[in-house]
């Protein structure tokens, strides 16, 4: 019995995590989607962007 | 200082060395594995950077790595989101590479190679700029960098100066001119990472009729930036590089085996002036913004030589270094080279003359070789008598393996490990195809002593190309005496060969006495699908595989 239930608590964890991660997902793909159907590029004059990068030594020891 | 410089995980992997600003050595991991293009961790590249340097990793004062892994990881996950849920396969595919070695640098750096001090991660483009500017000869100058993709840039613009490089502007992926140009490489049935410089090989031999349609994937600005139509693009969200609106506008892809067609041609001949019209626009950006005459190139796009030939007259740039590794192996040395001189400020970057960062072998090691391997052969103790022997041979259209001193780095046999021949009859292009097994479209290279280039070529006054990456015009009077090097557009990728280059530039200063020609048709010593011979043994077997007349390894003249 305790198997049993152990087994369809592992099962419902699985099933919540999953529903997490596809709204999780969902949200971001639709937020994106919103953003990509707003934003007009036609009358861009440049595709070009001004980055300001930090290439300090200290800031390299980083991997991100 | 020590600075131990690696480039992997994405194509050609590479270790270097750089000891007090100087690169001791450095050498692609394709090399030693003898798996072309390997991105696999470098762990026999370092270990034999180490041997070779003779010194130990606790003698290593810093590694650099080339690109900055956790940033890259970030672009993978944005990049599923703003696909999903196209993309749900290949990011679940991918994804275990990445949890299992790809985030795992540092951990592999310290454990593996047990190694206990300073790690630096670069970005990778600044790898690239890095690898460009300092082996450059120039206290200031424009840079450009531009491959397919790094963590988030694709094409970014620089200003050197000193010890330091200033990022001025970037494009981020998607938007991608090195991926553009991967898309029509894998649409006309070639390798993408590998065939691109087959497609520019191609392209001289079609007529550039689909500019228009090229132009509704990708707009582009006066400026140069660009945007592509992602719509005609899979590669976002497949293994594929290419949409299905892309085959309706372009027909059907071209499979690996199949013939190639004028619509093939055409097509190449399309996306290389396309590419080159928007390279061109950007490098005159950088020109505005940074009003310096000194350009330095570098980043997979910049081995397009067909390209960058005609910089000198579409834009004011006087003087062009491109860095002969301008791939991601040489980025390697780029992120050593940055990380000395942002820790040595005070130390002004020595430029870099050649690319022989390989290992060499000695006459010793070479007999040993040879009678392991019961090969007859006569030993030139005279050097003189060798190059005259040899430049003979070539006259009499003999071709020849020629094996010396340390190895090329970078993708070009520059004389060391190269397949040698005369360029006079246009036949001999058939020969050495044949030879190597490469289809029969493709140029080959020629080598020409540097005093002479003028002679053959329309270059600009003093031009210096030791690194095999510029395409020139040929001059009608040379295009008889060098025809198997003359391409059907006319053009031949040259490399200058100057006294630096030792044995070599000897050896065609003696082809030239003999036959008043001052170049020789110069192909790398390896076989189609294999990575350039790196060692004697690997030179005798491709030897005997192909029928190449004759073999120079050191001193040691072989024949079959």
């Amino acid at each position: 019995m305790k198997k049993i239930v152990r087994f369809l608590n592992d099962i419902f964890i699985i099933i919540v995590l999953f529903i997490t991660y596809i709204f999780f997902i969902g949200v971001s793909w639709i937020v994106y989607k919103l953003q990509s159907f707003f934003s007009n590029k036609s009358n861009v004059n440049s595709y070009w962007l001004n980055n300001k990068e930090d290439f300090s030594i200290d800031e390299l020891k980083s991997a991100y | 200082m020590i600075i131990l410089g690696i480039s992997a995980y994405y194509h050609d992997s590479a270790a270097a060395i750089i000891k007090d600003g100087e690169v001791i050595i450095a050498i692609e991991e394709e090399r030693l594995t003898r798996v072309k293009h390997d991105n696999t961790f470098p762990f026999k590249a370092i270990e034999h950077c180490l041997k070779i340097a003779e010194i130990n990793i606790r003698d290593v004062d810093a590694v650099a790595y080339y690109e900055k892994p956790l940033l890259k990881f970030e672009r993978l996950l944005d990049n599923f989101i703003k696909t999903y849920p196209i993309s749900i396969v290949p990011f679940i595919k991918g994804i275990p590479e990445w949890l299992g070695y790809k985030l795992k640098i540092e951990q592999t750096i310290k454990k593996k190679l047990n190694f206990k001090k300073d790690i630096y991660y670069l970005p990778h483009h600044l790898s690239h700029a890095a690898a460009a500017f300092f082996p450059s000869s120039y206290n200031k100058s424009a840079i450009l960098t531009v491959d397919g993709v790094g963590e988030y840039q694709t094409t970014a613009l620089w200003f050197g100066s000193n010890n330091n490089i200033k990022l001025l502007k970037s494009i981020d992926f998607p938007h991608s001119l090195g991926l553009l140009y991967s898309t029509f490489t894998a649409f006309l049935g070639f390798k993408v990472n590998e065939d691109e410089y087959k497609l520019m090989g191609l392209s001289a031999y079609g007529k550039p009729i689909y500019v228009d349609r090229i132009k509704k994937i990708i707009d582009y600005k006066e400026n140069g930036s660009f945007n592509l139509n992602l719509k005609y693009f899979s590669f976002r969200d497949s293994f594929k590089m290419w949409s299905l609106y892309f085959e309706k506008l372009f027909g059907h892809p071209r499979k690996e085996k199949d013939k190639i067609t004028k619509r093939n041609k055409d097509l190449a001949a399309s996306i290389q002036k396309a590419t080159e019209e928007i390279y061109f626009k950007i490098l005159n950006y950088l020109y505005k913004l940074t009003k310096s005459e000194n350009l330095c190139l570098t980043g997979g796009v910049a081995l397009n030589s067909l390209a960058n030939g005609k910089i000198y007259k579409k834009t004011p740039f006087k003087n062009v270094f491109i860095f002969g590794a301008a791939g991601d192996s040489g980025s390697a040395i780029g992120a050593g080279l940055y990380i000395y001189y942002q820790l040595n400020k005070a130390i002004d970057p020595k430029p870099i003359k050649n690319l022989y960062f390989g290992n060499n072998y000695s006459n010793f090691e070479t007999e040993i070789i040879l009678k392991e391997n019961n090969v007859n052969y006569k030993k030139y103790t005279d050097e003189s008598k060798l190059f005259t022997k040899v430049a003979n041979l070539l006259k009499n259209e003999k071709v020849v393996g020629w094996f010396q001193g340390n190895m090329e780095f970078g993708p070009r046999a520059l004389g060391n490990r190269s397949i040698l021949a005369n360029p006079k009859k246009r036949w001999m292009k058939t020969r050495v195809n044949i030879i190597k097994r490469r289809e029969q479209f493709r140029p080959f290279a020629g080598s020409i002593l540097q005093e002479k280039v003028g002679e053959y070529f329309e270059v600009p006054s003093n031009h210096y190309s030791p690194s095999m990456t510029f395409c020139f015009q040929v001059k009608k009077e040379a295009r008889d005496k060098i025809a198997a090097i003359v391409h059907i557009d006319n053009t031949c990728r040259i490399q200058t060969v100057s006294k630096d280059n030792g044995r070599y530039y000897k050896l065609i200063k003696e082809f030239y006495r003999q036959t008043g020609l001052a170049c020789v048709l110069n192909t790398s010593f390896n076989l189609k699908g294999e990575p350039i011979v790196e060692s004697p043994t690997q030179a005798i077997n491709d030897f005997f595989k192909t029928k190449m007349d004759y073999l120079v390894i050191n001193d040691y003249l072989i024949k079959k």
